[in-house]
């Protein structure tokens, strides 16, 4: 078994999520702004689903198609979001995603989180690429991805369905080359 | 496997019956999730020249479908491309009920930009060396047509 890296930031460790996590994550998860902006949370979020859903980490982490942490605040050690990346492979690229509760939104939290898996994922995962992509209509989402240092590459219009409207699908990207000669 | 799926997009066609039962054909496959790859076949000789379909990142969710081709080299140059390129997006958008037809290329296929243009296709972007092809990092244009350019695009009657 692969050990499970942890990660700390200022304010911030990115960790595991045990079990113990589950009523938390379905408290957080569970707030329509989350499930919004998101294309696979689950609304509404019953129970059982957080199990589930925890369930399915440490195996996909073993076979290294993603890797995906509880974002909890140092000091006091409430879970306050999660952070992960989706890992492909043959193109050495990782799919940065996160959602950090509504309650400890405007914080820097996200951009926080997500400068240290950046980092993780060039230095230690060796990436080439790191992208992250957002709906349209989630702004907040793409001001984190640019105080990231990540270029807006392009946008799918309408390549979502989301609850009946349609939203679009926001790219930015950004490449090992640069992060190393601009690191966040 | 890509012939294993095919149904020919074009045969000559003799009668109204003929492309009738292609129709059906396109239809079936379609009401079953499956738009093929389609075989392109040249009406004046029945050549084969290429395929041309909606099957990969058929999403049914989002009625959206991605764009695939390719057309044999001594057939380049013609305009047959963008010629089956816009009938499998009129089947998309007529048929298959889809809302977004998107295509992706690499940069360096110069030829498939063209093709997307002349159907009617707009570049939403430039993914930067997005995908590992053939030995080095590739930059990945993004394509697509919407249902409302189509339709607004379309002439009447």
């Amino acid at each position: 078994m692969k050990p499970y890296p942890t990660l700390q930031t200022e304010r911030l460790i990115l960790r595991e999520f045990p079990l113990e996590d589950v009523p938390e994550v379905q408290r957080l998860a569970g707030a329509y702004e989350i499930a919004r902006m998101t294309l696979l949370i689950p609304h509404p979020y019953e129970d059982g689903m957080a199990e589930e859903w925890i369930a399915s980490l440490r195996p996909s982490y073993e076979a290294g198609e993603q890797v995906t942490f509880a974002v909890v605040l140092r000091e006091v050690g409430d879970l306050i979001g999660c952070i992960g990346m989706g890992l492909n492979a043959r193109d050495n690229s990782g799919e940065l995603g996160y959602w950090i509760g509504v309650p400890y939104w405007g914080r820097g939290y996200c951009t926080e989180a997500a400068r240290e898996m950046v980092r993780y994922g060039f230095e230690v995962l060796g990436l080439h690429r790191i992208y992250a992509n957002h709906f349209g209509s989630n702004l907040a989402s793409g001001r984190v991805m640019q105080k990231l240092g990540m270029s807006y590459e392009g946008t799918r219009r309408e390549h979502y369905k989301k609850w009946g409207e349609y939203e679009d699908q926001v790219e930015y990207g950004l490449l090992a080359s640069e992060w190393r000669a601009a690191p966040v | 496997m890509v012939l294993r799926s095919m149904s020919v997009l074009w045969e000559t066609h003799r009668s109204v019956e003929d492309s009738e039962r292609f129709l059906r054909l396109a239809e079936d496959g379609y009401a079953r999730g499956d738009f093929g790859g389609w075989g392109v076949v040249l009406k004046e000789d029945g050549a084969f020249v290429g395929t041309c379909g909606l099957d990969a990142g058929y999403a049914p969710e989002h009625a959206r479908a991605e764009l695939g081709y390719v057309l044999s080299r001594e057939y380049w140059g013609k305009g047959l491309m963008p010629e089956a390129v816009r009938t499998v997006i009129c089947f998309g958008f007529e048929r298959a009920e889809l809302n977004r037809v998107e295509a992706r290329y690499i940069v360096e296929n110069t030829a498939s930009a063209r093709v997307m243009e002349k159907a009617g296709m707009t570049c939403e972007g430039t993914l930067r060396e997005r995908e590992f092809i053939k030995g080095s990092y590739r930059d990945i244009k993004l394509y697509s047509i919407l249902r409302r350019e189509f339709i607004a695009r379309r002439p009447q009657g």
